[in-house]
């Protein structure tokens, strides 16, 4: 049994990075983000350059990521056109920055329904039990046991293109991790003493969930989105690769590379290598704000 | 204590039962936790519940403040039944009974201020504007020895006896007549325990407030509590005004956990009753006594028939044939009750 | 009452403290005390005295963040203040051993208990696996493990708490060392366990003429089981002497405080 030292107790010299001083200062949900590794403020780095440039990418790219004839057509990268044209003579640059934000937007979006929905989800199985969890638990099981990719490829091929769809499609591979890792994080808490607490107040067993115990697992939670951005980003991009949902024009990563593909065949790869070291870039950033995240130094008792 | 608006019980419980359902080697078996329990508490009363682990002590606090839910019996908090109530009701009646927590470190959400967290049962019950409420929470610090400035405090910041004091002041926020307080002195340094159980003592006469005060620690139990009842792998084995208990230990339960128990003043000390082997496991729970495998008494009716409570007097009681027919009479079974009680 | 004053251990000025990002924090201070051989010496203390610190530096096993800034300790006249981890595991286990608070977590949870036992015993002592095997069922039977044969190939987990301290205790007991270390051997077991265990524990130590340390913050047991004791405060020793003598006379006024504590003399009934 832990024996309690009876003294006012400071906490000893917190390690906290900038970007944790930042983080803590950000209301309710996010206090108590500290780290004291690099990966956090590295990924972030990263995250925040990318995410910069692609949606500002109107403002300041040489060109327009949809103009043809830009420059003499397939040609390798010069100083004119930093990553190349394309066979239809638009500047690659211009369009893998713009793609970025088709990317990174898909990307973000489905990893935030898939966070919510599950996270909700799971934190109502988790706390109430009972014939809802049993049929969550199996239904999951089954999403589960189906190759993501395939089955949201089948799934568009039946729904149909377009924006939407593709999103709410590609929300459902994380989905049921979310589902699972809230529903873990409110079994282990709803016995700890202070859940109790919160219903013996006078709470209903709804904001004890919401209120209390939810906020303390904001940490996982976030880790575990980044990590599955890390690998959405990959799906969204392999959608447009294969042109299923994604115009086989748009400029968005996949699409580029599908496109440029036969041309590297020819020896040209500037067309389909540019927007693979995004997808790469956009997938480490994603990962090293998770892992950031889910190191567990920092967390107050 | 004797007052005559004290003698209807303000907690009362009746036939608690609690069952759980688990896997065990690939089958469903059924543990049970508590087993028939009845426990009263009048007012300005306190009301121990000792025994060591598995003895389901905890579990019956759950029960009574429905934290989990009983699987038969009754409790009535002040007159009001309390199986029967939906959640919203259940919150309500919150104002009547609270609860305690053990464990200084986790009954406070890290997250909230002090002053979040005795402000939110009074958000949740009263119509008290927020500076009412905030000088109200003062007013709670105060009354358990803590200043103003601890209001904006978080719990990293308190010492455990100070996040303990806060969780009493939570619990009396709404003015409750009931308090389950479980094992609320167990994880605090000796030095600081003093403290607590005075605080404790001294609400309870300045509230007349009734607790059912839940320990493995007998000295604590010892000073504070007005009657003690002894549990064994969910049954109550031995009930009683705790002078007596302490004095007169009946059961051979009783007499091992008084004996075992080890102290400073050699003038305490009771010569050891010994229960063979360990406390078993709850599913073996066979037919006749829980006692039986481990007790130096053990006569063969004791594998056949539950032991039933019987009065040795009109408050103290004793679930155990075998000692109330005085066939334990051997020296072992006398216990030599110690010089100072 | 032991007549011959043969110290074991001295503990002469010993002080450190913890080294981390925002600097040094002190922890323990000129700390000095003895360990009469074949006697039970308690180290008493609340939370935050010192006193597992103290005795994991005995045995080297204080965290790499604490650094010891002055002081010595000296093992059967034997410096160990500058062993490296090499010199302690040849004296741990055969000159002294360690008994920890939570057994369960303590011991391996992936090997059987009885291949502990057999590993600890064959890393001092040359015999054989056989002979290795009997010895360790030989200790269990000592710690009074029923039906130790087939308790060997049993692991931690399906030892109950009291069950898996016994085996700790076996474990710790299998080569014979002079001294014995127990950070809290009994916190969070039930008292009628504590108390087997507690006598269980005297009884091996004084047949074996063992000296023993019993790190705890329970007056009770110390009173019921120890020689001498040791008062420790915030890192400092406040005061060492005979356990009957400290308990009915304490000349410290925090030992004396914590004596009040522990009677619950400021909390009259």
């Amino acid at each position: 049994m832990t024996r309690v030292l009876d003294q006012t107790v400071e906490p000893v010299g917190r390690n906290r990075s900038r970007v944790g001083r930042i983080a803590s200062a950000l209301p309710i949900g996010v206090r108590g983000i500290r780290t004291s590794t690099a990966a956090l403020p590295t990924g972030l780095s990263v995250l925040g350059f990318l995410v910069l440039i692609s949606l500002t990418s109107a403002l300041w790219t040489p060109y327009s990521p949809t103009a043809t004839g830009t420059g003499p057509v397939s040609a390798a990268p010069t100083g004119a056109h930093w990553f190349g044209t394309d066979s239809v003579g638009s500047d690659v640059f211009s369009r893998t920055v713009a793609a970025g934000r088709t990317d990174v937007l898909y990307t973000l979006t489905v990893v935030a329904i898939a966070l919510l929905v599950g996270s909700v989800w799971g934190a109502i199985v988790g706390y109430f039990g009972g014939w809802l969890e049993w049929a969550t638990l199996r239904l999951l099981e089954v999403v589960q046991a189906f190759p993501a990719l395939l089955m949201v490829l089948f799934i568009i091929s039946i729904v149909g293109p377009g924006t939407i769809n593709v999103i709410l499609v590609a929300a459902i591979i994380p989905l049921p991790d979310f589902v699972r890792l809230a529903r873990a994080e409110v079994l282990t808490k709803k016995n700890w003493q202070f859940a109790e607490a919160a219903r013996m107040v006078g709470n209903r067993p709804m904001v004890v969930l919401f209120k209390h115990l939810m906020p303390n697992s904001l940490r996982p939670l976030l880790a575990y989105a980044s990590i599955s951005a890390a690998w959405v980003v990959g799906s969204i991009a392999a959608l447009g690769y294969i042109g299923l949902g994604i115009q086989p024009d748009a400029v968005e990563w996949g699409s580029m590379i599908a496109r440029g593909q036969s041309d590297v065949m020819a020896g040209d790869w500037w067309e389909s290598f540019f927007p693979g070291i995004g997808i790469l870039l956009l997938a480490i950033g994603f990962q090293l704000v998770g892992d950031g995240l889910s190191s567990h130094r920092g967390e107050e008792r | 204590m004797n007052s005559p608006a004290s003698h209807r019980p303000v907690l009362n419980v009746v036939g608690l039962r609690k069952e759980f359902r688990v896997m065990r080697g690939g089958r469903a078996r059924t543990l049970v936790a508590v087993d028939s329990v009845s426990v009263e508490v009048h007012l300005g009363e306190t009301v121990a519940l000792v025994g060591e682990s598995g003895s389901g002590k905890s579990t019956v606090a759950r029960c009574i403040a429905r934290l989990i839910e009983p699987t038969s019996g009754a409790v009535s908090v002040d007159g009001r039944d309390m199986a029967g109530l939906t959640q919203r009701k259940l919150s309500r009646a919150y104002t009547d009974v609270q609860m305690v927590f053990q464990d200084p470190h986790s009954s406070l959400n890290p997250r909230m201020s002090i002053r979040q967290v005795l402000a939110e049962p009074l958000r949740l019950h009263t119509n008290l504007s927020k500076k009412a409420r905030d000088d109200r929470a003062a007013e709670l610090l105060s009354l358990v020895g803590l200043g103003r400035q601890h209001l904006d405090r978080y719990p990293s910041q308190l010492s455990g006896g100070q996040r303990q004091r806060v969780g009493i002041a939570r619990a009396v926020a709404v003015s409750p007549k009931v308090l389950l307080l479980d094992e609320p002195t167990s994880s605090l340094d000796a030095s600081v325990r003093g403290q607590i159980l005075e605080l404790l003592r001294d609400l309870q006469i300045g509230q007349q407030l009734a607790y059912l005060f839940i320990s493995h620690d007998l000295e604590v139990i010892r000073r504070i509590s007005d009657r003690v009842m002894v549990m064994y792998l969910g049954a109550i084995v031995e009930s009683g005004p705790t002078q007596e208990i302490f004095a007169r230990p009946t059961h051979p339960y009783t007499k091992a956990l008084l004996s075992a128990a080890p102290h400073i003043d050699p003038s305490e000390r009771r010569e050891r009753f010994r229960l063979e082997g360990e406390i078993p496991s709850p599913f073996d729970v066979g037919v006749g006594c829980r006692l039986a495998d481990r007790c130096p008494l053990v006569q063969p009716s004791c594998r056949t028939q539950r032991p039933a409570p019987v009065a040795l007097s009109p408050t103290h009681d004793v679930a155990c044939p075998v000692v109330l027919n005085g066939e334990g009479n051997t020296a072992e079974a006398q216990q030599p009750a110690p010089a100072q009680s | 009452m032991r007549n011959d004053t043969q110290i074991l251990v001295r503990v002469r000025d010993y002080a450190g403290g913890f080294t981390s990002g925002s600097g040094f924090t002190p922890v323990l201070d000129r700390v000095s005390f003895d360990l009469r051989a074949s006697a039970i010496t308690a180290v008493v203390g609340e939370t935050g005295s010192g006193k597992s610190l103290m005795a994991l530096s005995i045995v080297g096993l204080a965290p790499s963040t604490f650094v010891r800034t002055t002081g010595s300790i000296e093992f059967d006249d034997v410096d160990i203040t500058q062993f490296d981890d090499r010199s302690y595991r040849r004296i741990r286990g055969s000159e002294l051993a360690m008994v920890f608070q939570d057994a369960r977590a303590a011991l391996n949870p992936v090997i059987s208990v009885g291949a502990q036992l057999i590993d600890a015993c064959r890393a001092h002592r040359k015999v054989a696996k056989a002979e290795a095997r009997d010895i360790a069922v030989e200790m269990l039977r000592n710690v009074k493990v029923p039906e130790p044969k087939q308790r060997m190939r049993q692991f931690a987990h399906e030892f109950s708490g009291g069950m898996a301290q016994r085996v700790m205790l076996a474990l710790a007991l299998i080569c014979e060392p002079k001294l014995l270390i127990l950070d809290e051997p009994t916190t969070g077991l039930d008292v009628t366990i504590q108390a087997d265990i507690m006598e269980m524990i005297v009884d091996l130590v004084l047949s074996r003429g063992m000296t023993a340390c019993l790190i705890t913050h329970d007056l009770g047991v110390v009173a019921e089981t120890c020689d001498d004791i040791v008062v420790m405060h915030h890192g400092t020793v406040r005061e060492t002497g005979p356990c009957s003598q400290v308990l009915a006379h304490p000349t410290d006024s925090y030992t004396q405080q914590l004596l009040r504590s522990s009677r619950f003399e400021e909390f009259s009934a």
